[in-house]
C-alpha cells in the first residue's frame, strides 16, 4: 500500500480546519495543516503535497496571494489547489481562475462534495480508515 | 376887396383846419385804444374808430350819448366819484372800469382822462380784457404747478388744467378723461361747463376706434376733431346725449407720456358747429403738454409711494447705496435682519456686513456682474451687528439714470439661514442615508460571507455524525456536537450584532435613560464576565466612590461595558490582569478598560472602529469584528466619546467617557 495522499489544508478558522482536516483523514488521506497563508506557503514548499486546499480569505496573506506565489515557484507550481470560499461572485471565480486554480468550493460545502473535489484532482486510489478515538 | 381877403384867408384857415382835423381824425382812428371827448355834461362829443371795435356799438349812434351810459352799472359810483370832481385842467390816474358790452357781458377798460377847466372830459379808453385774460391764464397756470408742488392730488391738478383751458379758451366746456385698466377704458376727472349727466356717460367709457372722439384720440394717437355732432357717424350713438348737453362739437387732444403712450385725452366741446382754429389747437397742445408731465408726475409720485411703502414693508431686507457704495438708505427688514439701525449703516458701506467667509472671487463676479450694468443674483454669509453669521440670498442691480450712469446700487436680500439649515440637515440626513444604505450592503455581503464559514463547520459535522456516527467513538461525537453547537453560538452572536448595528444606524436604537448606579452595574458585568470567563483573569476594579449615581440607559451602558470587558479578555493571555476603573469627574463619568494583551498593530489603530475590522495580529481568535464598532456608536447615542490607547504586544486601554446627565429629583430613589 503507497502512503496516502499528502493535502495541505490552509484555513484560519480552527473549527472548520478541524472538520475538513478529520473528513479527509477519515477518506484515507494524510493532511497537513496551516492557519495562514504565510505558513501555507512554507508547507507547500517543504512538504510538495498532492493536493492544497486553501481559504481564500485570511489575514496577513490571502488566498489568492498564496496561489500566485506558489503557481511562481518551480517545485509548487503544478499542484493541484483548491480553493474554499465564502465568496462565490463571477469576479472573484474569474480571478482565481486566472491565477491559475485548480478548483472551487463554496462555502458551506458538503463532505461529500470536498471529497468528491479532492477526488477529482487526486487521482491515487485511498483507502477509508477506521476511526478511532482521539 | 380887404373884406373878401379876411373871408378868403378865414375860409382858407377853416379848410386847413379842417384838413389838419380831418388828418388828425384819421390818425385817431388808427389808435388801438379808444380816444373820447365829452362836453361838460359828460355827454360824448367825439369818438374815434376804437370805440366801434371795441364795444361793438357804431361810434355815430354813441355820440351824443352819455359816457357814463356805456359804463356798467357795478362801476358807476368809481364813475361818479371821478365826475364830481372840480373841474380843472388836470390828468386823472388810469382806473379801470367795467363797460357794457352787448355780446360778452362786461368789458374791462382802463380810462385815462384829463379834465378841462369847463368840466368836459377829454381821455382814452384801453381794452384790458387781453391784458387779464393773460395774467389769468397766467394765474390759472400757476394754479396748476402749485397744486402739482404742494402735493395735490391727480384730480385737483387735471381741475386746475381744465380750468386753465377755459380762460384760455373761453366759452368751450371742458372735460379730461384719463386713461386706465392699462389703455381699455376712459375715466373723466376733471370736467367744466358740462352737465353731470353727460360726464356720468363718458364714466368707463371702452377705447374705440370709432366711436366719439376720445376713443379715436386715444386709439389712434392723434388729435380727433368732430365739426359738427350731427353730421359726423362717429358721434351718432351719442346724439341724444349731446343734444341734451347742448353740445355740437367736439375736439379731442390725446395727451402723452414721455414715453409717448397716451395717458389722458383733453376733449374741447364747442355749442356751435366749429373747426378750432389753429391758436387753439395751439392751446390745445400745449396744455395736452402740461396735464402730460402732470399726469405722468402724478403717477410717479403714486408708483414712487406704493414702492415705498412696499419696500418698506418687504419681508427682504433692502438697501441702497450711492456710487461709491456708501449706504444711503435702509428698510426696517434690514434693522431687524441684521442688527444695524439707520444711524448705524447709513453713510458706511456693506462691508460692515462681511463675515470673512467669501473668496476674493465671489466679490470679483459680484463687481464684474454690476459693472456690466446686470443684476448679480448670489448667496452671502453676512455678518450680524452681534458677531453671529447668517445666510442670505442676494439680487443686486446697479441704478442708473437717464444718461445711463451709474448713481448707485439696490441690494434686496432675503434671509435663508434656515433654508440653509434645512438644506444642510437635508444633506446630513442624506448623507446618513447613504452611508447606512452603503453599510447596510456591506453589511449583507459580510455577514453572508462571515455566516457561511461556521455553517461550512455546521455542514461538515453534521455530515460526519450522519454518514460516520456509528464508526465514530463517543468522545469524538461530544467533539462534534461541541463543534455545531459553538458554531450556532457564532452565529448567533453576530446575528446579534449586526442586528444591533443596524438598529444604532437606523436611529432605532432606544435611549432611555432611568438613574443608575454605574459603581453596581459595573461590578455585576464584572462578577459575570469572571464566571464566563475560562481563560481565568484578575479582573482589578477600582472606583474611589461607593456609588456613582447618573442618569444613564442600563441596556446600553451594560452593552458597552460587557463588550470592551470580553475584548480585554480575548485579546489577552490566560491569568493576566484587567483592570476596570470609573470615576466621576466635572460632570463627565469616565470609564477605562486596560489590558495586558496583544494590542492593536499601529497601521490597525485607524481601522478599529469600523465594522468587519479585525487587527492583523489576532491569530485564531474568534471575533466578528462587530463589537468596536457597536460600542462606538452605543457610546455616541449616549451623547460620549470613546478613545483608546494601545501598544502591540504590551495591551490596550479603551477609556469612555459618558455625560453626567442630571438626576431627575422625582425619580431618584
Amino acid at each position: 500500500m503507497p502512503t496516502p495522499p499528502k493535502i495541505l489544508l490552509i484555513e484560519d478558522d480552527d473549527d472548520l480546519q478541524m472538520l475538513v482536516a478529520d473528513i479527509l483523514i477519515l477518506a484515507g488521506y494524510s493532511v497537513v495543516k496551516a492557519s495562514n497563508g504565510l505558513m501555507g506557503v512554507e508547507l507547500a514548499m517543504q512538504e510538495a503535497p498532492a493536493m492544497i486546499l486553501c481559504d481564500m480569505l485570511m489575514p496577513e496573506m490571502n488566498g489568492l496571494d498564496v496561489l500566485r506565489k506558489l503557481r511562481q515557484e518551480s517545485v509548487a507550481w503544478s499542484i493541484p489547489f483548491v480553493f474554499t470560499s465564502a465568496k462565490a461572485d463571477f469576479e472573484t471565480i474569474e480571478r482565481a481562475r486566472d491565477a491559475g486554480v485548480s478548483g472551487y468550493l463554496v462555502k458551506p460545502f458538503t463532505r461529500k462534495e470536498l471529497l468528491d473535489c479532492v477526488r477529482s484532482q487526486i487521482w491515487i486510489p485511498v483507502r477509508e480508515v477506521t476511526p478511532r478515538a482521539p | 376887396m380887404n373884406e373878401e381877403l379876411v373871408a378868403q384867408t378865414h375860409y382858407r384857415l377853416i379848410e386847413a383846419l379842417a384838413q389838419e382835423d380831418q388828418c388828425h381824425r384819421r390818425r385817431m382812428d388808427h389808435l388801438q385804444d379808444v380816444v373820447f371827448e365829452t362836453d361838460a355834461s359828460g355827454v360824448l362829443v367825439y369818438l374815434n374808430r376804437a370805440w366801434e371795435r371795441l364795444l361793438g356799438i357804431p361810434v355815430a349812434e354813441s355820440l351824443g350819448r352819455s359816457l357814463r351810459g356805456f359804463i356798467a352799472a357795478e362801476d358807476h359810483p368809481a364813475w361818479d366819484r371821478l365826475d364830481g370832481l372840480q373841474p380843472g385842467t388836470w390828468q386823472v390816474r388810469p382806473i379801470q372800469l367795467r363797460f357794457s358790452h352787448p355780446v360778452s357781458k362786461h368789458l374791462c377798460m382802463e380810462l385815462t382822462a384829463s379834465r378841462g377847466a369847463d368840466g368836459s372830459w377829454v381821455g382814452s379808453i384801453r381794452d384790458l380784457t387781453e391784458r387779464n385774460r393773460q395774467a389769468e391764464a397766467a394765474m390759472s397756470r400757476s394754479r396748476v404747478l402749485e397744486h402739482l408742488s404742494t402735493g395735490g392730488s391727480l384730480d385737483e391738478c387735471l381741475h386746475a388744467i381744465a380750468h386753465h383751458i377755459t380762460v384760455l379758451i373761453p366759452g368751450h366746456p371742458v372735460s379730461i378723461l384719463l386713461v386706465v385698466e392699462r389703455e381699455k377704458l376712459l375715466q373723466p376727472v376733471a370736467s367744466i361747463g358740462l352737465p353731470a349727466f353727460f360726464i356720468e356717460a363718458h364714466r368707463g367709457l371702452a377705447i374705440d376706434s370709432d366711436l366719439g372722439a376720445c376713443g379715436p384720440g386715444v386709439f389712434l394717437k392723434q388729435r380727433v376733431i368732430i365739426e359738427d355732432t350731427e353730421m359726423s357717424p362717429n358721434w351718432r350713438p351719442y346724439l341724444a346725449l349731446g343734444r341734451a348737453a347742448g353740445i355740437r362739437a367736439c375736439c379731442a387732444q390725446p395727451v402723452f407720456s414721455s414715453r409717448g403712450s397716451v395717458l389722458a385725452t383733453i376733449a374741447l366741446y364747442a355749442r356751435q358747429p366749429e373747426i378750432p382754429d389753429p391758436a387753439v389747437l395751439g392751446t390745445l397742445a400745449d396744455t395736452a403738454r402740461l396735464a402730460g408731465i402732470v399726469i405722468e408726475h402724478k403717477q410717479m409720485e403714486m408708483q414712487l409711494l406704493t414702492h415705498s411703502v412696499a419696500v418698506q414693508h418687504s419681508p427682504a431686507a433692502v438697501f441702497v447705496t450711492d456710487a461709491a457704495g456708501v449706504i444711503q438708505y435702509i428698510n426696517p427688514r434690514f434693522v431687524e435682519l441684521t442688527g444695524y439701525t439707520e444711524s448705524d449703516a447709513i453713510g458706511r458701506t456693506p462691508r460692515i456686513l462681511k463675515s470673512g467667509m467669501h473668496s476674493a472671487e465671489h466679490y470679483r463676479q459680484l463687481w464684474f456682474a454690476l459693472g456690466r450694468g446686470e443684476t448679480w443674483r448670489g448667496e452671502f454669509c453676512n455678518r450680524k451687528r452681534g458677531g453671529d453669521h447668517f445666510w442670505q440670498s442676494f439680487a443686486i442691480a446697479p441704478i442708473r439714470d437717464n444718461g445711463g450712469h451709474v448713481t448707485g446700487y439696490v441690494a434686496i436680500a432675503e434671509d435663508i439661514s434656515s433654508q440653509k439649515e434645512v438644506a444642510r440637515q437635508l444633506q446630513l440626513a442624506l448623507t446618513r442615508e447613504q452611508e447606512a444604505g452603503e453599510l447596510k450592503s456591506r453589511f449583507l455581503s459580510m455577514t453572508s460571507h462571515e455566516f457561511r464559514t461556521p455553517m461550512s463547520s455546521i455542514q461538515l459535522a453534521f455530515d460526519l455524525l450522519r454518514d460516520l456516527g456509528s464508526q465514530l467513538p463517543e468522545s469524538r461525537r461530544q467533539d462534534l456536537f461541541s463543534r455545531v453547537d459553538a458554531a450556532v453560538q457564532r452565529m448567533r452572536r453576530m446575528l446579534d450584532a449586526s442586528l444591533m448595528i443596524s438598529r444604532v444606524n437606523t436611529g432605532k436604537m432606544p435611549f432611555k435613560p432611568v438613574p443608575v448606579d454605574m459603581v453596581e452595574l459595573v461590578e455585576k458585568i464584572i462578577e459575570e464576565c469572571r464566571q464566563t470567563d475560562d481563560k481565568k483573569h484578575e479582573i482589578e476594579f477600582r472606583c474611589d466612590v461607593r456609588a456613582i449615581q447618573v442618569m444613564a440607559d442600563p441596556d446600553i451602558c451594560w452593552n458597552i461595558v460587557t463588550n470592551l470587558l470580553r475584548n480585554a479578555c480575548s485579546y489577552s493571555s490566560a491569568c493576566s490582569v484587567v483592570t476596570v476603573s470609573l470615576a466621576r469627574a466635572q460632570g463627565v463619568v469616565t470609564l477605562a478598560v486596560e489590558d495586558r494583551g496583544i494590542g492593536i498593530p499601529e497601521e490597525d489603530q485607524r481601522r478599529v472602529f469600523a465594522s468587519f475590522e479585525r487587527g492583523s495580529n489576532v491569530g485564531s481568535i474568534k471575533g466578528t469584528g462587530l463589537g468596536l464598532s457597536i460600542v462606538k456608536r452605543l457610546v455616541e447615542v449616549h451623547g460620549g466619546g470613546v478613545s483608546f490607547e494601545s501598544k502591540l504586544g504590551c495591551g490596550t486601554r479603551f477609556t469612555i467617557s459618558l455625560p453626567d446627565l442630571p438626576a431627575d429629583v422625582n425619580e431618584a430613589p
